[in-house]
């Protein structure tokens, strides 16, 4: 599982280094939207520690990073849509 | 090694394809598109990890997701357009703290997520220092994101000399503080450390914002990327350290290269001057 997890891990490093190196800065802006709602995939974190705790204290911490991790994916998700203004 | 549930792993994979597919569709000026391919990546983890794990709490989690959605769609509805840089700065910011909140729910109960050493009772290395990365690394964006706002997406500064000495110092010292704690766990190490961590961050951030707020941007959201990454190790999803190696690499990259730039425009325009 851990060399699965690493392997896959050293590949999406590598492909993120190909993104970072490609992108342009006038498209800096789009490609944190999109980083943003990458880093909110510490969502599914959240949702495994508030699933798996034992204790209350962790239990709610794990609720507090499901609230936002939520709301960055939500609230990433439209504001990424309304940065592209739509075709006529 | 364990083998792999082929559910779990094609799941993993098509989450891994959706994510590459939006990062290159946000390249090509397809931002609505890369949004809508992202968002279809995080419900295809999502679904993952509730597939593969025993949920408990199921109620109390629906709740969290529900609040935490209907604040983000309040907050990205709700702010004028010109607001949206700073809006994103925010969210990765949560994102960096949520990543906080992770790593401190796995240090007060690590006998649930099996981080502990079963002879000794003691937590194992690599979860130690999975452990301290998330947190370390979390507060970095967090404190990176803070000082961003303060100054305001807008602002286009000037570089302080002493800022890149202040940020390599802070770094050095959250990489000591975070080997203490995997030498010795404890409460107090880790305080440390993520008190460390806030400052490298605020450092981090102040040098690139000497460059602008895109390039201060791409590199806070790098570094939340990799506190995503750090937690996926700690709790062993496949699905997250894809998600994370993508914005850790791909964001760190692109924050120091506009910053490289960004410092040899600066120094030619010094030595044209008379």
């Amino acid at each position: 599982m851990t060399l699965f997890l690493l392997i896959s891990f050293l590949a999406a490093c590598a492909f993120g280094l190909v993104i970072g190196w490609r992108a342009r800065a006038e498209e800096g802006w789009a490609l944190v939207a999109i980083l943003q709602l990458l880093s909110s995939a510490i969502l599914i974190g959240a949702i495994i520690v508030a699933a798996e705790a034992g204790s209350a204290s962790a239990r709610s911490l794990g609720w507090l990073a499901i609230v936002a991790g939520s709301a960055g994916l939500s609230g990433g998700f439209i504001a990424a849509r309304r940065m592209e203004t739509p075709r006529p | 090694m364990e083998p792999i549930d082929p559910t779990i792993a094609a799941g993993w994979s098509v989450a891994a394809l959706l994510f590459g597919l939006a990062l290159l569709a946000s390249l090509d000026g397809g931002l609505r598109r890369g949004a809508n391919l992202m968002m279809a990546g995080m419900m295809v983890i999502g679904a993952v990890t509730l597939y593969s794990h025993d949920v408990m709490a199921m109620p109390q989690i629906c709740a969290a997701l529900i609040t935490g959605g209907a604040i983000g769609l309040a907050l990205g509805q709700g702010v004028p357009r010109s607001a949206i840089p700073a809006l994103l700065t925010g969210l990765v910011g949560q994102a960096g703290l949520a990543a906080v909140f992770v790593g401190g729910a796995a240090w007060r109960n690590p006998h649930a997520f099996g981080l502990l050493d079963e002879a000794t009772d003691r937590l194992l290395g690599d979860a130690a220092i999975a452990m301290a990365a998330t947190v370390a690394l979390g507060a970095m964006a967090c404190a990176g994101a803070a000082a961003i706002l303060w100054r305001g997406t807008a602002w286009q500064g000037e570089r302080r000399p002493g800022l890149p000495l202040f940020a390599a110092a802070m770094l050095v010292a959250t990489g000591g503080t975070m080997a203490g704690f995997v030498a010795s766990p404890g409460s107090a190490g880790l305080l440390v450390s993520t008190g460390v961590a806030l400052l490298a961050g605020w450092g981090l951030a102040r040098w690139a914002i000497g460059a602008g707020a895109g390039p201060a941007m791409a590199l806070v959201g790098g570094l939340a990327g990799w506190a995503v990454a750090a937690s996926a190790f700690l709790l062993e999803n496949t699905g997250m350290a894809v998600a994370g190696g993508l914005a850790g690499a791909a964001g760190s990259l692109l924050g120091l290269r506009l910053c490289g730039r960004a410092g040899r425009k600066g120094l030619a325009d010094a030595r044209r001057r008379p």
